[in-house]
């Protein structure tokens, strides 16, 4: 289990958050424009990287925020958890 | 009695004047505190402990510590437990326990033909031979756990209690033996906070079990010193009986206190966080493989000394020692000064220390070099043993013995530092692997890491405890180390077998699997060279010991074999636990009612008064499924509320309703987004119903918003999906649409909501003083307005799950029982009837009302569902819209939901049913759908249900097949909605 400094609360365990996604997975600006194939492609083909990837985490069992985690899929060492732009 | 064959007068740690009386395999002995399970059968000369799990063959204890792979018991009476290893299990007054591989008994096992055949079951043998055919695997695999199995699940609840505490210091150290005892004393001098875990009863680790000298006086003094100095420390805590199972990452550990404080809290499942960790774990002796080496009376070297030091009990009368290495030479002399007749030290070695050879020699222990154990006799007691030298050309000599005591070496502990992520790299100097370079705030010290002298554990430990404490702050002046008795090094030449006399002998590797050199080689000869391959098709390593003293030798035998080295070979995956860990300690606390709280309504307890059958709904929920009269069977009471709402008026708890606020200048904006209908014109005093999708176009949840004020909206969600939908909501807002004013807070508990339904509802609200016009003009179908009803402040909205004329009544939740019983008081003059949540399903079922989970499933989208009503044409993106519009673009067969009537009136089809088409030969077209929810309608009198049929819409008419496990009914398709088709009740 590991620490995630939240922005909004400090320190916290892992089992206090969940986690949404990586970063990278971002819903198209305008899904009309995509053809079936590439829309298909965006809903199930989910990004799973090994390695450094920025990650969605939502601070469930604390503030409710979702935030951005730098997070080292190998070793779960931790470089940067960020507010997202939505939360000011 | 026997006791007195076996132990020491006056020797050991166990304290005479405290006798206890235990039971085992069904034969009442006694032994002291201070004793193990194993100590005491062996101080009672019990030599058969066990029976081995594929062979039956019958075993004596083989160790004196966690990795015992004999000596597991399943423990009886009030602390039912099975696969406890009885050489770490403290003996304690009335202790009941039993061998958990016998059958009928240790001493008669029938199990034990199986050892005539073992040529013909090796490795791989079940993978083989119970394969055909495949409609037998479930009695093969049942016929085959009854005969192998280790220990039986208590049927009854633990006894005792358990608990999880967590835990914060600067630094944790693993192991109070000489390292971490060191190490502890080090780190404790700076002021920093330690904790200090160990898995025996009492701290000393290796030294409790050796006569070695520390600064002139018995190590035992020097522990007891540094153990008074820890404990007056405030800040330094040491764990006793603790295992440490598991090492995560950022130094997160857990740890297993067994019986801390004597049995009122039974296990206590620690979770600790350390700034830095001292592993001082030890090493493990391991065995050699030679015909027969699982014979009872066959045992570590160290645990035999250990037997006699630490508990005062000889293993046996006379010994012969088998070894590579100096560490037994010690171990001989302390046997012999323990009264053990040792004859012979069998060194596979050409020589050993000089020193020690001349120390063995004045005990009058007589040395052969160069030779090992060829042959073992006495298959249920040791009798004697065969030696034979390594170059064949002297004759083998018999020698009589009652303990065989065997040293192949010395494994260091490395299981938590491998759980840490560190990979483990072979050393020469000790044959065995070693800590590499270390990837967390940790360090190895002692034994752990390869290093056997007591001075360097002692050395060592001390400046590990020191670092750690400055690397969290801590500074102090360095602690001399003190002087310790010199000792040998190890000197080891690598044996992990010696020829076996015939073919057909057997020599094991994992006692506790029973895999034998010869498995090894046959699956080396099938192609497996990797050794997590070798592991899983042997089951080598995989027993309740995991492997802890036979690992390494499999690891050794398969680089011989392979012509390679054990480095390159490399060790199996360490994983967590280190030690078994009970159910009782992973749960904690956490069992029965708190498992799962209960979440309460402010009106629950009205319902529990008041003969509501409560049962276990969403979100945690415990709801009245019906209110039962006196003597009612519950379909009946079923029937009279449904009845009651359909012909006067009913009262609903709709309190576990998920209830959002939405709030901000861009909230019409963002609801436009998230729901499939538009919101623009929805004005201030309105409700609307939404359906909200995710983004593969399949439901997600349905309900009513309603519009409080210009910029601010609640949303009602159901029970259950209350907080993922605020997550996928939060989610959108912090990380897709930034740019959106809108703030949510989830209010629901907030919130009690109670529902008045059915014709009389405008009267019952009536009579309870509502303090606005609810003529069907002014407040009409989805109004919603604040008011007082009773006194209280409220919002009353005309919002329907029954499809009736229904006001939703929403107070303070601190308001709601008072709210209920106003209520229920101004409908008595009209017979208003409480009503559960079985009879709200039904009355939905009725008006086809689409459940989540049930008909808006995985499968169907919005249309499927009839709801394409609530999809906006003339607005832009929302999520889950480019998913519908391929399925509408791509077409095809839709799973649609459709009405069905049974032409057996009486027949309700199960929820889950399939439905078959019996007029087509087409297997592939007869399978069309399946059963939603079926009820007994009590108000059309007639069973109805409501179905997923692939393109039902268009068979409506089309009579179809209901399959259950008992029956075939036929049931005709029809429009779903069953009763008032124009929903002009509910707009009333």
């Amino acid at each position: 289990m590991i620490y995630i400094d939240c922005p909004h609360c400090g320190e916290r365990n892992e089992d206090e958050f969940v986690y949404g996604g990586d970063v990278a997975h971002r819903r198209p600006e305008d899904p009309a424009a995509l053809s079936d194939a590439q829309w298909c492609n965006y809903i199930y083909t989910v990004p799973n990287t090994k390695g450094w990837a920025e990650e969605h985490w939502w601070h469930m069992r604390g503030c409710q925020r979702w935030i951005t985690v730098h997070r080292n899929s190998v070793n779960n060492e931790l470089q940067s958890v960020l507010r997202e732009k939505g939360n000011d | 009695m026997t006791e007195s064959l076996f132990r020491i007068a006056s020797a050991g740690r166990v304290d005479r004047t405290k006798k206890l009386t235990f039971t085992f395999n069904g034969r009442t002995y006694s032994g002291y505190a201070g004793d193990t399970l194993a100590s005491a059968l062996l101080a009672n000369g019990v030599s058969i402990v066990g029976r081995s799990f594929k062979y039956h063959r019958p075993r004596g204890i083989m160790s004196a510590g966690p990795e015992e792979t004999n000596a597991i018991v399943q423990l009886l009476g009030d602390f039912d437990e099975p696969n406890v290893v009885a050489t770490m299990l403290p003996l304690f007054e009335g202790l009941e326990a039993r061998s958990v591989n016998a059958r009928p008994t240790v001493e008669f096992d029938l199990g034990a033909i199986k050892n005539l055949f073992h040529r013909f079951i090796p490795a791989g043998f079940y993978y083989k031979t119970f394969m055909w055919p495949a409609d037998r695997w479930d009695w093969y695999g049942s016929a085959i756990r009854r005969v192998a199995g280790w220990g039986t699940a208590p049927a009854t609840p633990a006894g005792g209690r358990y608990e999880h505490r967590y835990h914060h210091c600067d630094v944790l150290i693993v192991g109070a033996g000489p390292a971490g005892l060191a190490a502890a004393l080090a780190a404790g001098r700076t002021g920093a906070r330690v904790l200090l875990v160990d898995n025996q009863v009492e701290p000393g680790g290796s030294l409790l079990g050796t006569n070695l000298v520390i600064d002139g006086t018995a190590a035992l003094q020097w522990i007891a010193g540094i153990t008074a100095e820890l404990d007056a420390m405030p800040d330094v805590v040491r764990l006793s009986e603790a295992s440490a199972t598991g090492y995560y990452d950022q130094n997160f550990l857990t740890v297993v206190e067994n019986r801390p404080d004597k049995h009122w809290v039974r296990e206590r499942l620690w979770k600790i966080r350390a700034k830095q960790v001292v592993l001082a774990t030890g090493a493990i002796e391991r065995p050699i493989a030679f015909a027969d080496n699982d014979r009872p009376g066959v045992m570590l070297a160290a645990a035999a000394s250990n037997y006699c030091v630490r508990y005062g009990v000889m293993p046996g009368h006379t010994a012969v020692i088998f070894t590579n290495n100096n560490g037994s030479y010690q171990h001989a002399i302390d046997l012999v000064r323990s009264g053990v007749a040792v004859a012979t030290i069998i060194d596979l070695r050409a020589q050993a220390d000089p020193e020690l050879s001349a120390a063995a020699h004045a005990e009058g222990i007589e040395i052969l070099h160069s030779s090992h154990i060829s042959k073992v006799y006495g298959s249920r007691k040791l009798r004697a043993v065969e030696v034979v030298a390594k170059t064949g050309v002297a004759a083998a000599r018999r020698i009589r013995c009652d303990l065989l005591a065997v040293s192949g070496g010395w494994n260091p502990t490395i299981h938590l530092f491998s759980q840490s992520g560190g990979k483990p790299i072979y050393d020469t100097d000790i044959a065995s692997f070693v800590p590499g370079a270390t990837v967390q705030n940790q360090l190895s010290v002692g034994a752990c890491k390869g290093s056997f002298q007591l001075s360097r554990c002692i050395g060592d430990g001390l400046v590990a405890g020191a670092r750690s404490a400055a690397a969290c702050g801590f500074d102090s002046d360095d602690i001399a180390a003190p002087a310790c008795t010199a000792e040998a090094s190890l000197d080891i030449i690598p044996a992990w077998e010696v020829p076996l006399p015939k073919p057909s002998g057997l020599a094991f590797l994992d006692f506790n699997n029973d895999v034998t050199t010869k498995d090894i080689r046959l699956a080396v000869r099938e192609g497996y060279r990797s050794v997590e391959l070798v592991k899983r098709y042997t089951t080598a390593g995989m027993g309740i010991d995991q492997g802890k003293s036979g690992n390494v030798n499999i690891i050794g035998l398969l680089a011989e074999i392979t012509d390679t080295k054990p480095g390159t070979v490399g060790t199996t995956t360490y994983r967590p636990a280190y030690s078994p860990i009970s159910f009782g300690a992973m749960a904690g606390a956490d069992n029965g009612h708190s498992i799962i709280p209960w979440r309460r309504t402010p009106i629950t307890d009205w319902f529990v008064d008041n003969g509501g059958r409560l049962d276990e709904t969403g979100a945690l929920f415990r709801r009245p499924l019906y209110i039962a009269h006196a003597g009612e069977s519950a379909s009946d009471a079923i029937n009279r509320e449904a009845l009651a709402v359909r012909n006067g008026v009913g009262i609903y708890d709709g309190t576990p309703l998920g209830k959002i606020s939405v709030k901000g200048p861009d909230a019409v904006t963002f609801l436009n987004r998230v729901y499939t209908n538009a919101w623009d014109k929805l004005p201030v005093g309105r409700c609307k119903f939404g359906y909200m999708l995710h983004d593969d176009g399949r439901l997600l949840d349905d309900g009513v918003t309603f519009r409080l004020t210009d910029d601010h909206y609640l949303m009602s969600t159901g029970s259950g999906v209350a907080a993922v939908v605020l997550k996928h909501l939060e989610k959108l807002l912090h990380c897709d649409w930034p740019d959106l004013d809108v703030y949510l807070t989830p209010v629901s508990d907030q919130w009690a909501v109670i529902c008045v339904c059915g014709p009389l509802a405008r009267d019952v609200v009536r009579a309870a003083g509502i303090d606005i016009n609810v003529d069907p003009e002014s407040f009409r179908f989805l109004d919603t307005r604040y008011c007082k009803v009773a006194g209280i402040d409220a919002r009353v909205s005309r919002v329907t799950y029954t499809g009736e004329l229904s006001f939703e009544v929403v107070v303070a939740t601190r308001h709601g029982r008072n709210c209920w019983q106003a209520l229920l008081a101004a409908g008595e003059a009209f017979d208003i009837t409480p009503v559960g949540s079985d009879t709200s399903m039904l009355l939905r079922t009725e008006k086809a009302f689409i459940a989540a989970g049930l008909e808006g499933d995985g499968h169907a989208n919005i249309y499927d569902v009839g709801m394409g009503w609530v999809v906006s044409k003339n607005k832009g993106d929302f999520i889950g819209k480019r998913s519908t519009e391929r399925d509408l673009s791509v077409g095809g067969p839709r799973p649609e939901v459709v009405g069905l009537l049974p032409d057996d009136t009486e027949f309700v089809p199960p929820k889950g049913s399939p439905i078959i088409n019996t007029n087509t030969d087409d297997d592939a077209q007869k399978m069309i759908g399946m059963v939603t929810i079926g009820f007994h309608s009590p108000n059309l009198q007639r069973s109805i249900a409501l179905a997923q049929i692939r393109d039902g819409r268009s068979r409506i008419g089309e009579t179809i097949s209901v399959f259950t496990k008992q029956q075939i009914k036929t049931a005709k398709i029809c429009e779903p909605v069953f009763f008032d088709p124009d929903g002009e009740r509910m707009r009333n």
